[in-house]
Parts: C-alpha cells; sequence; structure tokens
C-alpha cells in the first residue's frame, strides 16, 4: 500500500521525515492539514460575510435580510457546481465566479466591482481569523524547505490560489511554499486525482519521488496512491474532540441563551503556537475581563449606530483600554464602516471639577459628591477637590461662622449639624458664588479650548465611555460646557453604573450602566460591586491622571499630576503589575470581534454567561484568583487623608480585601459575605 | 504559569465544571439570571466531553468504520 494513515501527527512527521529523505517534492493539504479551524463547520465563515451584504444592501436602500443573501449565494454556488459537473469530473466552485452571481443578482444595477473586493476582503479577513497554523506540521515544512525539497500546496477548494496566497501568507509560511493549487482555478480536484496530474504537468513532478501529506483517506490517501505518490493521512482524534465540542456549544447556543457566551469563549481560544503558558493575571484577562469588556464596548457600537452618534469619547483613563478594545472589535464585528469617529478625552474628576462651577457655581450636589469620600471632611477638602484658592474665600466663610477646618461630615469627629446648614447657606450666598465662578473661569476655558480642538462642539451626538460608577465626570463636564448652544447630546455609557448620587438627567444628558446598572435590578452584575477597584485598575492608562486644565496665551495646556512621589511611584509600581492583564484584555479582543462577528449576537445574548462568570469570579473567587487580581495601591487624590474615627466611620469589611489565610480556611466566608451583599442589593 | 485553554478543551479558570455547578447552586439560592441555565442533557453531555473527550476520540478515529456500521445497524433495528 503507498499511503499510510496515522493517528499522531508527531508519529507521521517521523515518518515523513524518513520517506522525504528520498523525496524531491513534498505536497500538503491545507484546510484541516497545515491549517486548522477554530470552528467545526468551515461553512458557518460565510453568515458573517452575508450580514455584511445585507448591510451594503441597506445602506443603498434595499432591505433584505442576511438569511435571503445566504440562500441566494447557497444556490448559485450550487448552480455553479452542476454546471461543473457537466464537463469536469470534479462538481468544483470558483468564489469570484459565483460571488459576482451573487451580488449581481442582489444588487441589480448597483452593483460595481468595488463591492465584490469589498465582500472578498471580508470574507478572507473572517476566513483568516478562523484559520489557526498547525504548529508542529509547518515547522516541518520549514524544515523541508530548508533541507533543498519542493514544497506545493493542493487544496479542494472554492477559494482560487491568489485567495490561498493571502491565507497562507497571514499564517506565516507562505516564503517556504514554492507554489499553491486551488480546484477553483482549474476545477481538477483531488478527489478525481486530476489535480495531481495537473501538478506533474505543471511542475514537472516525478511520482516517485513525491510525497503527500493530508487529512482526507480518500482525496489524500487513496487517489495519489493510485498515481504512484507515496501519501501520508493524519487522522487526529484529539482535533475531532475539539470540534466536537466546538459544534456542540455552538448547537446549544441556538436554544439555550446560557451558552451563547460560552460558545463565544470557545471560540476566542487560542490553539497550537497560540496556547502558549501566560501568567494568571494575563489568563484573568483573558478569560474573565477580555469578553466583559468587549460585551461593552460592542453595546456601545451598536447603540451609536443605532442613536446616529457620530463621536465616541473614551475618557481617561480607563478608556485607554475600552478604546483599544474598540479598535481591535470594531472592523470585524462592522465592516461596513457605519461607526462613529472615536477620541481618548484627557479628563478627570479633579480636573473637570473646577472647571465645572465657572456657570452654576458650587452646588450642594457638588458637595454631596465631594464628602462621599470618607477621607473628606471640611472645606479645605472642597477647596482641593475643586481647586478653589481658599485664602480669597475666607472672608465668605466667616461670613457663615465656618472656617476651612469646621468639620461639615457626620462621621467625623466634630461634626454640628448647625455648620451643616452654614454651608447651604454658603452656597446660596450671591458673593461667594462670584468668587467661586471667577476663580473656576479660566480652566473652563482652558476646557472649552481643549474641546474645540478635538472637534467636539461639531457633534450633535456624543457618547461617553467610561469605567463608572456615579457619572461624576460626565456630570461635571456637562455643567462645564452645557451653557453652550452647540453643547451636543451626550450620551453616557459607564461599565458600571452605582448611581449613589443623583445623576442629572435630561434632554441633553444622560448615562446608562451597560453590565451592571443600579437602576436595573440585576444580582448576579451587581456583583462587580465588590471589587471595583480591580476593574478600574485592569483598565487603566499607563500615564498620570489629569490635574487640570491651565489657559496658555495660543491656547491650553494638560497638567498632569507629578508621577516621581510615592503615590507617583506606587502607580507606576501598579500599573507594571497589571500590565499582562491588559494585555491578555486586549489579545481576548482580537479575537472577541471575529468570534463575536461569527456568531452574530450582541451583549443582551452573552449575559447569562457573563452573570454565571461574574458570580463565579467575584462573589465565589477561589483563594488564588483574589490574591492575584486585587490590587496593592488606588491612587485617588479626590480622597481627603482625614480618617473618620473607628466606632463612626467603620467600613464594611469585603471580601476582596479579606486575608488569604480566611479565605483559604473558611469556604462558607463567600456565602456569608453573599448574603450581606443580597441583602444591601434588595434594600437599595 | 497556565495555558488558557486545557488539555480537555475547557477555559482555564473558568471551566464548565464551575458553570454547571453555580448554575445547580442558582436552583437553591438567587445568585442572578442565568436565563434557562446550563440545562441537564447539555450539562452531562459536555462535562463526559471536556473529561473523558480524549480515550472517546481515541477510540472513535480509530475504530470509526466499525462504530459507523454499528451505528447503522442499531437504527435499522
Amino acid at each position: 500500500m503507498n499511503w499510510q494513515k496515522f493517528y499522531s501527527l508527531e508519529k507521521l512527521i517521523q515518518k515523513g521525515r524518513e520517506l522525504s529523505l528520498n523525496c524531491d517534492v513534498v505536497t500538503f493539504d491545507l484546510f484541516d492539514t497545515l491549517f486548522i479551524r477554530r470552528i467545526h463547520d468551515p461553512d458557518l465563515v460565510k453568515l458573517p460575510v452575508s450580514r455584511y451584504i445585507s448591510a451594503r444592501a441597506a445602506q443603498l436602500n434595499s432591505n433584505i435580510s442576511w438569511l435571503k443573501i445566504q440562500k441566494i449565494r447557497d444556490q448559485t454556488e450550487r448552480n455553479q457546481r452542476e454546471e461543473t459537473g457537466l464537463t469536469y469530473e470534479d462538481k468544483e466552485a470558483c468564489y469570484p465566479d459565483f460571488m459576482k452571481k451573487t451580488l449581481r443578482e442582489i444588487f441589480g444595477a448597483q452593483y460595481h466591482d468595488q463591492l465584490l473586493d469589498d465582500v472578498t476582503r471580508y470574507e478572507l479577513e473572517m476566513e483568516s481569523r478562523m484559520l489557526v497554523p498547525r504548529k508542529k506540521l509547518v515547522d516541518w515544512l520549514v524544515e523541508l524547505h530548508k533541507q533543498g525539497k519542493k514544497i506545493y500546496i493542493i487544496s479542494d477548494i472554492y477559494l482560487p490560489s491568489e485567495h490561498l496566497k493571502i491565507l497562507v501568507e497571514r499564517g506565516g509560511f507562505l516564503q517556504y511554499t514554492d507554489d499553491l493549487l486551488s480546484s477553483a482555478d482549474t476545477f481538477l480536484a483531488k478527489a478525481s486525482g486530476k489535480a495531481f496530474s495537473l501538478a506533474q504537468e505543471r511542475f514537472r513532478l516525478d511520482p516517485s519521488s513525491w510525497l503527500h501529506i493530508g487529512d482526507n483517506p480518500f482525496s489524500d490517501g487513496l487517489r495519489p496512491a493510485q498515481f504512484g505518490i507515496r501519501s501520508l493521512v493524519l487522522l487526529d482524534g484529539s482535533e475531532k474532540h475539539r470540534k466536537a465540542l466546538v459544534r456542540r456549544y455552538f448547537n446549544y447556543s441556538r436554544g439555550n441563551m446560557f451558552y451563547r457566551g460560552r460558545a463565544l469563549q470557545q471560540l476566542m481560544q487560542p490553539h497550537e503556537g497560540e496556547n502558549i503558558p501566560q501568567s494568571a493575571l494575563y489568563c484573568e484577562g483573558y478569560n474573565f475581563l477580555g469578553p466583559l469588556i468587549g460585551g461593552f464596548v460592542q453595546h456601545i457600537a451598536e447603540e451609536s449606530r443605532r442613536l446616529n452618534i457620530t463621536k465616541v469619547c473614551f475618557l481617561s483613563r480607563e478608556g485607554y483600554t475600552f478604546k483599544k478594545v474598540w479598535e481591535q472589535i470594531t472592523p470585524l464585528l462592522f465592516p461596513d464602516k457605519h461607526l462613529p469617529e472615536i477620541e481618548y478625552l484627557y479628563v478627570s474628576r479633579m480636573a473637570l471639577a473646577g472647571a465645572s462651577c465657572a456657570h452654576k457655581g458650587l452646588t450642594g450636589e457638588d458637595v454631596s459628591i465631594a464628602f462621599l469620600p470618607p477621607g473628606n471632611r471640611d472645606f479645605r477638602d472642597i477647596a482641593r477637590i475643586f481647586q478653589f484658592d481658599l485664602e480669597l474665600l475666607r472672608p465668605h466663610l466667616e461670613r457663615h461662622h465656618l472656617t476651612a477646618d469646621t468639620c461639615l461630615v457626620p462621621h467625623h469627629e466634630g461634626f454640628a449639624k448647625i455648620d451643616r446648614l452654614r454651608l447651604m447657606e454658603l452656597l446660596e450666598d450671591a458673593d461667594f458664588q462670584q468668587e467661586v465662578k471667577r476663580q473656576s473661569r479660566p480652566s473652563a476655558r482652558a476646557l472649552d479650548r481643549y474641546l474645540e480642538s478635538l472637534n467636539f462642539f461639531a457633534h450633535e451626538q456624543v457618547a461617553i465611555a467610561d469605567i463608572g460608577w456615579l457619572g461624576t465626570i460626565q456630570r461635571f463636564l456637562y455643567n462645564a460646557i452645557g451653557h453652550r448652544a452647540d453643547c451636543p447630546r451626550l450620551h453616557g455609557f459607564l461599565f458600571g453604573a452605582t448611581r449613589g448620587v443623583k445623576f442629572p438627567e435630561d434632554l441633553k444628558n444622560s448615562i446608562q450602566g451597560v453590565i451592571y446598572d443600579r437602576d436595573r435590578f440585576d444580582l448576579a452584575a451587581s456583583t462587580i460591586l465588590y471589587a471595583r477597584d480591580v476593574f478600574e485598575e485592569a483598565c487603566r492608562a499607563p500615564h498620570p491622571t489629569l490635574d487640570g486644565y491651565e489657559l496658555t496665551d495660543d491656547g491650553y495646556r494638560l497638567k498632569f499630576r507629578r508621577e516621581d512621589d510615592e503615590t507617583g511611584r506606587a502607580e507606576k509600581e501598579q500599573d507594571a503589575y497589571y500590565h499582562p492583564l491588559q494585555r491578555g484584555i486586549v489579545d481576548a479582543a482580537e479575537r472577541f470581534g471575529a468570534a463575536s462577528a461569527l456568531l452574530g449576537y450582541s451583549l443582551k445574548d452573552y449575559r447569562p454567561w457573563f452573570h454565571c462568570m461574574m458570580i463565579s469570579k467575584m462573589a465565589f473567587p477561589r483563594t488564588q484568583e483574589v490574591t492575584v487580581i486585587r490590587h496593592k495601591h488606588h491612587l485617588d487624590d479626590f480622597h481627603g487623608n482625614h480618617v473618620p474615627p473607628a466606632s463612626k466611620g467603620k467600613e464594611q469589611k469585603q471580601l476582596w480585601n479579606d486575608s488569604a489565610l480566611s479565605l483559604y480556611c473558611f469556604p462558607l466566608l463567600r456565602l456569608r459575605y453573599f448574603w450581606r451583599h443580597l441583602k444591601d442589593v434588595l434594600r437599595n | 504559569m497556565r495555558r488558557l485553554f486545557t488539555a480537555g478543551f475547557d477555559i482555564s479558570g473558568n471551566s464548565i465544571y464551575r458553570a454547571i455547578k453555580f448554575g445547580l447552586l442558582n436552583k437553591w439560592i438567587p445568585l442572578g439570571n442565568f436565563n434557562q441555565g446550563p440545562g441537564l442533557r447539555p450539562a452531562c453531555t459536555l462535562l463526559i466531553l471536556h473529561t473523558f473527550g480524549k480515550p472517546l476520540f481515541w477510540c472513535a478515529i480509530r475504530f470509526q468504520p466499525y462504530l459507523h456500521q454499528l451505528r447503522s445497524r442499531l437504527i435499522r433495528k
């Protein structure tokens, strides 16, 4: 027998090495041999392409569903195969031919060749995202090439060799290949054996010194053997196992929403050379935070398209990661490019707090926000946050019998109710507000100039994407620019909205929590409250926070916080620690886009799985997960340095702050914390 | 250091076993909206495939023709 079956890749390569000593030529099958597919069914790649064609048709005011497009494509391909069968032994099809016919049928007179190019580009992009080079086999191919053997790739597929070259190039082994043959070019396939005679003629090959490697016992085993070629066929049980799992996840996801997120993650997984050992933090970024952030960003993109939003501003510093994720996922999810422009906006609560007082003055809500952190207690803290010159405000305070150090917060020592009433009176004092506005004006003007330089006011609908939690940055931003006639409508998208202080929603300003929103009862999603800082640290940009906007003669200057003090150094150390986690998130985004485009699902489909994931990771984490992910330092300039007395301001103990020993020794501890959390959520 | 994808093609740190465990726990304690949850049949199938898939497919790929024959005989009966 001239062909042999192998159940292990290592054994096939070992035998191949032996046989190749007497061979000058080695030919390889491409799909399921040199490349493996992430999906079980290669036809699934056609679905996002149909969705893309449907979106392009919609742009030309032609409403045709993607399902109908898929039907037309299948029928056109089938017709071509029948036609080819009349002349040739193999019923082969050629992608550019049948796709051109499909597009002509759908678009009629509106068809143009650029459309075919765009569709082909997207199909190849999706195809290449679903292909992974089989590392050991490709390494052997490179080895054979270095030995001076002729290497050819022969494939039975509807894609012509020009397209296959693109896929092989992306796989990284085109330079080691002498040429490619595709059945789509000549309609001569391996299945009939004609492809082998074609290769012999074209490349002048001698069958006696020819070795063929493939995965199909018939086309890659029997047929070349009949032609006198030695062939080795790989029957890979492990691949069959993997594909059986993908098939089940995919099929279950159609009927049971719980598996949609899981199917997404299964398709996102790395294979072969991609699946290298990684640090625990990278794994958490890739397998836990990556899908959550991907879902969040996909939701923003979908809402932007629905609401005709023309600009998305990702707020510093967490927006840094969101923007990176957006750049990775949107080209695959929305290939019609009907997307808003994006911007990374340098903002912070501290920088905007001052600017927000230039028109409305200091409001009661501003004071409430300033006194939310337990470390703030007096007017000195207010002046620090809103960047007021305390000396100039002192006469106004004195007029209301207040000093900079008068305690204004109940959970600190020395609080008297009368002082809080005096503070309220102070806020109603016109002279005081006049001075506040005067001091805030330069900062507000600098902010205006900064936003003008970004063309912010040229848009009517702008999305603001931030991690959370109260929407304070958007509140301050709107307070600072809301007076302008050209102020755009602000749509806030927060990863999690805790809404501790009521957000002042109006027709031009709104927020919604995407993963978690306190206004929407969602127990599982509320577990992000267990460790909000973790999400912030995981997404934070590696640059210091913004301290303020400074007016200069020729415009504005962004003033960043210094990095050389103790806090700055701690933050740098923290950034370095979380770097693998961020890398995991961005790497996951690349595969999230392709997987989500292929499945055609949205965040609402992924939610049940995300809920399960959040419960298991946030409320019932393993001890090792907590010790690895939890932050060491969390800088927040908003917080003052005052420490409330233990009797008054005792903070509740949190699961994620508990010691590793108690987490390890008391498994029921998680249940106790969850019970408390459940009561808190119901109470709120 | 660990791989993202385990030898049983499960997600490292977020295995199907863990998901099924919380799916079951959700029947007794309110954990959140898991929609239908994992479901008994899919959960069992996936657990078996992830855990015993390797030896199962080791056999399946070697005895594929015989298994096919057996299957068609059973279907005919």
